[in-house]
């Protein structure tokens, strides 16, 4: 006698839940979840305020909380976004398994999923879901930005750089990856790529710190002293106590023969690890300043 | 001559009167004639034979004496014994008489010959005709008689004894009608005591020729003269043949009278008449004569007697249908009880012959073709046997038989199965096994034919069977049809009952059972009566029934259908709650065959992943792949990976290993692409966990399952490198080993070979850093030649290689210190130029590396170490010597400083244009920045501040 008839699982699940109790099922129940597909007209950050971050509001919440901005919008983008910035993952992972079935076929909720878990720094887990996304859409940028960053924290440097300048290649007008190649072009002293790259970004958002400030840098590393001036003086001070931020107005300063200024801003940035550290040290030293 | 006639007469009466007897007197009379004859030969003679009216006499004596010769002769030939008589010669013995009829003849013909004009001519012919007549030749007795007639004159006795003779003979030719005008002309003319046995013939000329109301009245003319001694006594012919007459006629109401008068009942004597008839072969006369007698007769027994003789009339002439409903007014006056014991015999006599003639004619080949006819003949024997049932009532179940087997020959299978039937009980009755076993035979054959007889009647058949042979060879089969048709009949209890007989009759046969239980079970199926088919089920493990271990097997599997069909209802209907709950019960019913249970896993682990119901849907799919096999869980490959997809989704992962691992064990053997799809999520499942060993496990499983080659491949590399982050610098090493021989693989794994080199090198072990270091320069320069694209950092290593000889170099630009003397410094000088351009070929082989990083480190080489030359010449000032010199000696060098100065400033150009162009990150870029502004080379970290982008932005 042939096989039973089995049921075809044609539907999808609901939102997860650990377990149902059949008491209280209906067959309202077994309806599939309304799938919430990508839409790129809809894919970016609404009811955000953050001028230092302005250039990449839209695209970008933990730069935007990176810069303290402020987010008004309550989609499950921006309250995941946020609780993984601040480490709250268990609600961020409760939250995602909720919507999850919603976002089935979404590449941007997989992406989403991948940053939270570089914000673990689960890595691979990372990998995971930012390939589930450019499975779901080969040519998502976002997936290939996040990609980009994770190679760097893990130091590969020339992937990540593939990585950045495939997710621009994809999206020309993306600009949270442009920022992040310009910023790794800057770190390698490719200063004039960097600058190509960052015109488009100072151009839409002059309020943008670091783009004023990575503009800044480029001019310094050329040893355009004028033209780093028009970008760095844009920034206020109260950032300079970042290595990032400070050195590059150190050395305008030092540039424009202010050399106490050069040497009180200096003084006051925080010790750095890594980099900074050893850089710190020789320009201190350059400077004639006492650690 | 009629004085010797009177003589001879006188003496005859005288011999009676005195008492003497016939033969004495034939033998005196006899003598007498011889004395005559010898007298009138005599006299003849002396004629010369002359006269022939003495040839007459003679003539008529021999013939007289050929009479008496021929009554002797009769007499004695008569009295021989029958069988003495047959084996004699019969003319020997009436030899004496033939002699003289003979020699009469012979005078008579010559008195014709010789004599033509002879007026005793009608004599001599008459007696011509006369010995013809006795010797049976009729024709020539005609021929001549008809001559004596007309040769006499008319009213002469010899006309009247001519005339007579000559009736006769045509009245026994038949020749009625030429024998009519003899007798008529002649016993008008005479009326001798011969005339009423003459008339007598007369009378049956008249009635053979229609003329009935003639025959009559010369019968009743004969009957009155016959009082009449003068005349032989005819009365009694005629009473027995007049009432032919009267009756064929249908005159018989004067036929009674006629009767009446002698005190005869006509309607006997109609009964004899008709016999008569009947041996006479007069059918229709007879048939007329008994009817009317039939008619008439008002005594049953003799009306009896009437019918009996007509039914052998009918059957004679084989009147089937006449006879037939002769018989039925037998048979009703002898239900009355108005029948003889001679006549029930005479009545069975005709009937069973004739219901065995009909029975053989239709059994028979002759009416084969003639289905009417063959049909009507049989109907008629079956009326027969009708008869002689209700005659013998003990014998009813033979006669029932019969009439079964007639309709049977033809076809009349309807009729012949009552009939069988009939025959059947009453045998019963009866105690007569022969015919119950006959009948029974006879019903079976007509079932056998497609008949239309109801089921009803088959069943009855079977069952009578049954009961009445229990132990014949061929119950079984009878079982089976019985079976059959109660089935057939909707008739569940007894065909339920007739398997619960069967399997008590023959508990070992398990086939019939089992056909038995199906054919019952599949109405249980229809009916969706689950708890029947459980019935089934428990009675057949309780030995109730016997079923072989296949069916067995296949009732399990009728089980599961059902318990699942009424859950898939539901299901198809939208009642997923009901189906969840459905599938619920088949779990825990205890009935329910393995089969069922991991159908209802299986759905009930799709209706919890519908639900979202994490916990569930992997249990129940753990359960379903666990108990499926291979092929089951291919079939629905689908589902599980969709399910385990969904763990993962919900970022139940040990859930989502679970199922990917179950699934790819299972369907490990077979050939299915689906199986590197699983076996990879599985496998980055595990590493994104760090189960490495697990991982490892995947590994082999893959292998073993013959996952795809590069999937596989994959799936090492990444092991590979999750052990190097792990430092587990052994799997490193087994899996990097396991890479350097793939395609694929091998230029990606140089990247890990140049790092086990420096760990073994760290680790102090030179055979395996030196076994690296070859490796990896072979591999790399494999993939060199075959053009196939290098990780940047082995580009970087080996340009890094290539860096130490440039580095050699300026080890050695370093250590030349140029001095005086002048050849000295010459000397030195010449040795820097040349390291330099020594330097410049060692920057073409890191560049030839393709790495980024070694070519700008390459121009950092070149730039700097033209710039110190450059600038150690410029600053150079020879010691012990003239301002002069000096300024002259330095004035010659500003050339060469001055160019060595612009080959620097163009390799730092080209540094920067490359890295530029090429976008090299390299921290060597900083080399060729000035810092004259900003107090050093501008540098910048950006490590903290790049940013993961989680929307794709407003466009």
């Amino acid at each position: 006698m042939r096989f039973l008839v089995f049921a075809l699982l044609v539907g999808c699940a609901t939102s997860g839940k650990k377990t149902v109790d059949i008491g209280n099922v209906k067959d309202e129940d077994f309806r599939p979840v309304k799938q919430i597909n990508y839409s790129s007209r809809s894919d970016f950050n609404q009811k955000v305020q953050s001028e230092n971050s302005e250039a990449t509001n839209d695209e970008s919440i933990s730069r935007l909380l990176w810069f303290d901005g402020e987010i008004e919008d309550k989609t499950i983008w921006a309250e995941v976004a946020e609780l993984c910035y601040e480490k709250e993952f268990d609600s961020a992972f409760e939250l995602l398994k909720l919507k999850s079935r919603s976002y089935t076929k979404n590449p941007a909720y997989w992406n989403l999923v991948g940053t939270c878990y570089l914000r673990k720094k689960e890595r691979r887990l990372a990998l995971l879901f930012i390939n589930k996304a450019i499975d779901l859409n080969s040519r998502y940028a976002p997936a290939y930005n996040n990609l980009g960053v994770m190679y760097l924290n893990e130091n590969d440097y020339p992937r990540a750089q593939i990585s950045f300048e495939k997710a621009i290649r994809i999206d020309n007008y993306a600009k949270t990856p442009r920022l992040n190649l310009a910023s790794l072009f800057l770190e390698y002293g490719l200063f004039q790529e960097a600058r190509s790259l960052l015109i488009p970004l100072y151009n839409s958002s002059k309020k943008d710190i670091q783009v004023l400030n990575l503009m800044g840098v480029s001019y310094l590393m050329e040893q355009d002293i004028k033209r780093a001036q028009q970008y760095l003086t844009k920034i206020s001070n109260s950032y300079f106590e970042r290595a990032e931020f400070g050195v590059p107005q150190a050395m305008l300063a030092w540039g424009q023969g202010k050399k106490d200024r050069a040497k009180d801003i200096l003084e006051d940035i925080d010790q750095e690890k890594g980099h900074w550290k050893d850089y710190l040290a020789r320009l201190q030293k350059a400077y004639g300043v006492k650690i | 001559m009629q004085m010797i006639k009177l003589i001879f007469f006188i003496f005859l009466i005288v011999g009676n009167v005195f008492g003497v007897t016939l033969d004495e007197r034939r033998e005196r009379i006899i003598q007498i004639i011889d004395q005559e004859l010898s007298e009138v030969k005599r006299i003849s003679d002396q004629k010369r034979g002359r006269d022939p009216n003495l040839l007459l006499r003679m003539a008529e004596l021999n013939l007289e004496k050929a009479r008496l010769w021929r009554d002797k002769e009769n007499k004695e030939f008569l009295n021989l014994p029958v069988k003495t008589r047959t084996k004699i010669n019969k003319s020997s013995y009436f030899k004496m008489s033939a002699k003289f009829f003979y020699q009469a003849n012979k005078i008579c013909l010559d008195i014709a010959r010789r004599f033509k004009r002879y007026g005793g001519l009608g004599d001599v012919y008459y007696i011509l005709g006369y010995n013809a007549k006795e010797t049976n030749n009729l024709k020539l007795a005609s021929k001549y008689l008809n001559l004596a007639s007309r040769k006499t004159k008319n009213n002469s006795t010899t006309k009247v004894k001519s005339q007579i003779s000559l009736a006769e003979v045509y009245y026994n030719q038949k020749e009625y009608k030429k024998a009519i005008p003899q007798y008529e002309s002649a016993l008008r003319k005479y009326k001798d005591k011969w005339y009423t046995k003459d008339s007598f013939n007369l009378a049956w000329c008249y009635y053979r020729v229609g003329r009935v109301s003639d025959a009559i009245r010369k019968m009743k003319e004969i009957h009155s003269l016959s009082g009449n001694k003068k005349y032989i006594d005819m009365a009694e012919d005629v009473e027995r043949d007049i009432g032919t007459f009267y009756a064929t006629s249908g005159r018989i109401s004067e036929g009674i009278k006629f009767y009446q008068k002698l005190n005869i009942e006509f309607t006997d004597k109609l009964l004899r008449i008709g016999v008569n008839l009947v041996s006479q072969g007069k059918f229709t006369d007879a048939e007329k004569v008994f009817n009317y007698a039939k008619k008439y007769e008002k005594d049953s027994s003799k009306k009896i007697d009437v019918l009996l003789e007509q039914l052998n009339l009918y059957s004679k002439y084989a009147n089937y249908n006449k006879h037939l409903s002769t018989s039925k007014q037998i048979y009703d006056l002898a239900a009355k009880k108005n029948i003889t014991k001679e006549q029930l015999t005479s009545f069975l006599y005709q009937i069973k012959k004739m219901s065995a003639t009909l029975q053989r004619q239709v059994i028979g080949k002759t009416y084969k073709r003639l289905k009417k006819t063959r049909f009507a003949k049989a109907r008629q024997a079956i009326q027969y046997f009708d008869i002689l049932a209700m005659i013998h009532k003990d014998k009813r179940s033979e006669y029932d038989f019969l009439k079964a087997e007639t309709a049977f020959v033809v076809g009349m299978t309807t009729l012949s199965f009552s009939y069988y039937k009939d025959a059947f009980e009453n045998s019963i009755k009866e105690n007569n096994n022969k015919f119950k076993v006959q009948s029974m035979e006879g019903m079976l054959a007509v079932l056998s034919k497609k008949s239309r007889l109801k089921s009803s009647d088959n069943i009855y058949v079977f069952e009578a069977y049954l009961k009445h042979f229990p132990k014949d060879k061929r119950t079984k089969s009878i079982y089976e049809r019985l079976f059959k048709n109660y089935l057939d009949r909707g008739d569940y209890k007894n065909a339920k009952n007739t398997l619960d007989r069967y399997a008590e009759s023959y508990p070992q046969d398990f086939k019939l059972q089992e056909a038995m239980i199906s054919n019952l079970m599949e109405i249980d199926r229809k009916k969706n009566d689950s708890a029947a088919i459980r019935g089934w089920v428990k009675a057949i493990d309780a030995k109730e029934y016997k079923v072989s271990g296949k069916y067995y097997q296949k009732l399990q599997e009728l089980l599961t259908s059902l318990q699942i069909k009424d859950v898939q209802k539901d299901l198809d209907r939208g009642n997923k709650k009901s189906a969840l709950v459905g599938y619920h019960n088949v779990l825990t019913d205890k009935f329910a065959t393995p089969r069922s249970k991991i159908n209802a896993s299986y759905n009930l682990a799709a209706l919890y992943y519908e639900l979202g119901d994490i916990q569930n849907s992997f249990k129940w799919s753990n359960e379903a792949m666990t108990k499926m096999d291979a092929k089951d869980v291919l079939n629905f490959s689908s589902s599980f990976v969709t399910i385990a997809n969904f763990m993962f989704t919900q970022f139940e992962y040990e859930k989502s290993e679970a199922l990917y691992s179950k699934y790819l064990q299972k369907i490990c053997s077979i050939n299915t692409s689906r199986k590197s799809t699983v076996f990879r999520n599985l496998f980055f499942i595990q590493l994104a966990k760090h189960k490495t060993t697990e991982a490892e496990k995947t590994l082999v499983l893959g292998q073993r399952c013959r996952v795809k080659k590069k999937v596989l491949e994959d799936a090492q590399y990444e092991l590979m490198r999750e052990y190097k982050a792990q430092k587990s610098w052994a799997r490193y090493e087994k899996y990097a080993q396991s890479l350097i021989n793939s395609g694929n693989y091998y230029p990606k794994v140089i990247e890990d070979l140049i790092n086990l080199e420096e760990i073994f090198d760290q680790y102090n072990n030179q055979t395996k850093k030196n076994y690296y270091s070859k490796l990896k320069e072979k591999l790399y320069y494999k993939a060199k030649k075959e053009k196939r694209s290098l990780p940047i950092s082995v580009l970087n290593h080996f340009a890094a290689q290539k860096l130490q000889f440039m580095k050699q170099a300026v080890y050695k630009l370093d250590l030349i210190k140029l001095s005086f003397p002048e050849e000295t410094f010459n000397s030195k000088l010449k040795q820097k130029l040349a390291l330099l351009e020594d330097l410049t070929k060692r920057a073409q082989d890191v560049h030839s590396t393709a790495s980024g990083q070694g070519i700008i480190q390459s121009y950092k080489h070149l730039y700097e170490e033209h710039l110190k030359l450059s600038n150690e010449i410029n600053n150079f000032s020879p010691t012990g010597k003239s301002k002069e010199y000096v300024a002259s000696f330095k004035q010659s060098m500003k050339e060469l400083a001055s160019q060595l100065a612009m080959a620097a400033k163009n390799f730092k150009n080209e540094a920067v244009r490359t890295s530029n162009k090429n976008k090299i990150l390299d921290k060597s870029n900083f080399i060729f920045m000035d810092g004259n502004k900003t107090g050093i080379p501008v540098e910048y970290s950006g490590f903290s501040n790049y940013f993961l982008m989680e929307r794709g932005g407003r466009r």
